[in-house]
C-alpha cells in the first residue's frame, strides 16, 4: 500500500517520537516529517498529546523510561513541557473557580451556611478575645468576598463580551451566507440558460463525455476508497470535494500519484461553492490523465495574507472498463 | 552534492530569494520560511542534535546558497529539497571529528537522575515556571474567544474524559475528529510560539 495512502496511527507515532522505532521506519517518517503538510499537523497533535500525558502523570513502564531518557533529551523538548505543565495550571485553575462558584449552591454549602448561622449569634457569648478575633476574620472574609466579586464581575463581563462577539460573527457569518446563496441561485440561472443556448447550439454527438464524482472529506480510520469507473471513449472526469467547512477565500487542488509521490496536475485557485447543504470545490480533468490506480486529491486553503495551508486529501480508486 | 562557494555569505537578496522559492508562487509573508525553521528544528531535536536551532540554520543556508549560484532548484519540490540537505547536515553532523553534539547521552546522566527523583517539577526554574504561566494567560488573551474556548476544552481533562469531551466537541463544532485534532493543533502550536516569544522578549 503507497504511504501516503493511509494514515500513520497514533501509537506508531508515538513510537516514532519516543525512539522506539527502527531506523528504517524512523527515517521514513523523518522525511514525511519535513515534506508532508498533513503529517506535520498529526505528529505535532500527538506530540502534544504524548506531553499532555506524561505531566498529567498518566505515563508509565518503556513509555515513561523513553519519555524520560530520549524524548527529553534536549531543551526544546523541556519548553514543550513546560508550556504543558502551565496549561495544565490554568485548567486547573479555572476549574477550581468553577467549582467555588458553584459551592454556595450545593448542600454543604448550606450546612456551611447554618454552621455560619450558629456561629452569628453564639459570639455574644464568647470573651473579650475571642471577639476582636472574630471581628478581625469577619473582616477579612469580607476582604476575600469583595475580591471575590470583583473577580467574578470582570469574569461576568468578559464572558458576556466573548458572547456578544460571537453572537455578532454568528450574524455575520448568516449574512455572508444569504449573500453567498443569492449570487449562487443568480449564478445558478444564468448559468442553468447558457447551458441551455449551448445544447442548442451544439450536436449531441459532440457533446463531451464526463463522468463525474462525489468525494466525501476524508474521515478517520480506515473506510470505503471510492472508485471511479472510466469507460472507453471518456473525455473528462469531473471531481466534487465536499469541505468540512470554508474557511478560506480560495482554494488550490492537486492530483497526486502516490505510488511515485508525485503531483501530476494542479488546479488554478477556486472558490467553494455551495452545493445541497455542504461547500465544495469543483474539479475537471481530463480523463486521458488517469491510470488504473488509486489517487489522492490535495486540497490547499489559500489565505488572503499568509501562507498556504494543505487541509486535507480525498482518496480515489481508477478502473479503467 | 556539488561543490559550493566557502566564503558565501547569506546576503538579503539571497535571504529574499529563498524566501521565494519555498513560497512556491504565493506570498506567506515569511511564514512558510519559519514554518520550515519549525520542522528542521524539529527534525534535528528528534535526532538528539543539541544544536537543532543551528542546524536548521545551516540548511536553510545552504539551500539560500544553492539557490544563490543554480538560480533555482527544480528536480523535486522544495520540501523534499529541505529533507535530503537536512540530512546531509545531520549525517554530516554525527560523522564530524568534532560534533556539534548528538549526545542524548550527557544530559541523560546530568538532567534524568535529577528529573526522576523530582518528577516534572524538577525540568525548569520556578522562575522559568512562573514567566510561563504569565506568558500563557497573556497569549490566551490574544486569542479570539472562539480559539480559546476551543483550546481550553480540546486539552482539558484525563484520558477517557479527555477522548468524551473531543468526541462532544466535534458534534457541537459539526467537524470530524480529524479536523478538529487539527483545528485545536494549529492554535496549540499558534500559543506556544507566543509564549515563547513572550518568554524570551521578557
Amino acid at each position: 500500500m503507497p504511504i501516503a495512502e493511509q494514515p500513520e496511527s497514533s501509537e506508531l507515532l508515538t513510537r516514532y517520537l519516543l525512539g522506539a522505532l527502527s531506523q528504517e521506519e524512523a527515517e521514513r517518517l523523518d522525511e514525511r516529517s519535513i515534506a508532508d503538510d498533513e503529517f506535520v499537523l498529526r505528529l505535532d497533535a500527538v506530540e502534544n498529546d504524548l506531553v499532555d500525558a506524561f505531566v498529567r502523570g498518566e505515563l508509565s513502564g518503556e513509555s515513561l523510561e523513553r519519555f524520560e531518557s530520549v524524548y527529553l533529551s534536549t531543551s526544546r523538548k523541556a519548553e514543550k513541557v513546560e508550556f504543558a505543565k502551565a496549561m495544565l495550571r490554568f485548567q486547573e485553575r479555572s476549574a477550581a473557580a468553577a467549582v467555588q462558584q458553584s459551592g454556595a449552591k450545593t448542600p454543604s454549602g448550606a450546612r456551611r451556611k447554618a454552621s455560619d448561622d450558629h456561629a452569628t449569634w453564639s459570639w455574644l457569648a464568647v470573651p473579650r478575645l475571642e471577639l476582636q478575633w472574630t471581628f478581625a476574620a469577619a473582616t477579612l472574609l469580607m476582604v476575600f468576598a469583595s475580591a471575590y466579586l470583583i473577580t467574578k464581575n470582570e469574569w461576568l463581563g468578559r464572558r458576556e463580551r466573548a458572547a456578544h462577539e460571537r453572537e455578532v460573527a454568528a450574524e455575520r457569518r448568516a449574512t455572508d451566507l444569504e449573500r453567498q446563496l443569492s449570487d449562487q441561485r443568480s449564478a445558478s440561472a444564468s448559468a442553468q440558460k447558457e447551458l441551455e443556448e449551448l445544447r442548442a447550439s451544439v450536436p449531441v454527438t459532440e457533446s463531451l463525455k464526463t463522468i463525474t464524482v462525489l468525494l466525501l472529506p476524508p474521515t478517520r480510520g480506515a473506510g470505503q476508497i471510492p472508485t471511479v469507473s472510466v469507460t472507453p471513449g471518456t473525455d473528462r472526469v469531473t471531481l466534487r470535494l465536499q469541505l468540512e467547512g470554508d474557511d478560506f477565500p480560495s482554494y488550490q487542488v492537486a492530483l497526486r500519484e502516490p505510488a511515485v509521490n508525485r503531483i501530476i496536475w494542479s488546479s488554478p485557485r477556486l472558490r467553494a461553492r455551495l452545493e445541497g447543504q455542504a461547500k465544495a470545490i469543483s474539479v475537471s480533468l481530463s480523463a486521458g490523465l488517469l491510470k488504473q490506480q488509486n489517487y489522492i486529491v490535495e486540497l490547499t486553503g489559500i489565505p488572503t495574507r499568509g501562507s498556504k495551508e494543505l487541509l486535507t486529501g480525498y482518496v480515489f480508486r481508477v478502473v479503467l472498463k | 552534492m556539488a561543490e559550493l562557494k566557502k566564503d558565501w555569505i547569506l546576503s538579503p537578496e539571497a535571504f529574499r530569494r529563498l524566501l521565494r522559492w519555498l513560497d512556491d508562487g504565493s506570498d506567506s509573508g515569511g511564514e512558510r520560511y519559519l514554518e520550515m525553521q519549525r520542522r528542521l528544528t524539529a527534525y534535528f531535536s528528534r535526532k538528539n542534535c543539541l544544536c537543532s536551532d543551528e542546524l536548521a540554520d545551516e540548511t536553510l543556508n545552504r539551500i539560500a546558497r544553492k539557490l544563490d549560484e543554480k538560480g533555482t532548484i527544480t528536480e523535486v519540490s522544495a520540501l523534499h529539497y529541505c529533507y535530503i540537505v537536512a540530512k546531509f547536515v545531520f549525517l554530516e553532523n554525527v560523522r564530524s571529528v568534532k560534533p556539534i553534539q548528538t549526545g542524548a547521552t550527557e544530559l541523560r546522566n546530568s538532567d534524568s537522575a535529577t528529573r526522576r527523583a523530582g518528577g516534572v517539577s524538577e525540568i525548569g526554574t520556578e522562575d522559568l515556571r512562573e514567566k510561563t504561566f504569565g506568558c500563557l494567560e497573556k497569549c490566551l488573551g490574544q486569542l479570539s474567544a472562539n480559539d480559546r474556548e476551543l483550546i481550553l476544552e480540546y486539552y482539558r481533562g484525563e484520558q477517557r474524559a479527555k477522548i468524551e469531551r473531543r468526541a462532544e466537541l466535534t458534534t457541537r463544532l459539526g467537524i470530524t475528529m480529524n479536523a478538529l485534532s487539527i483545528r485545536a493543533c494549529r492554535i496549540r502550536n499558534k500559543l506556544e510560539a507566543c509564549v515563547d516569544k513572550c518568554i524570551r522578549q521578557t
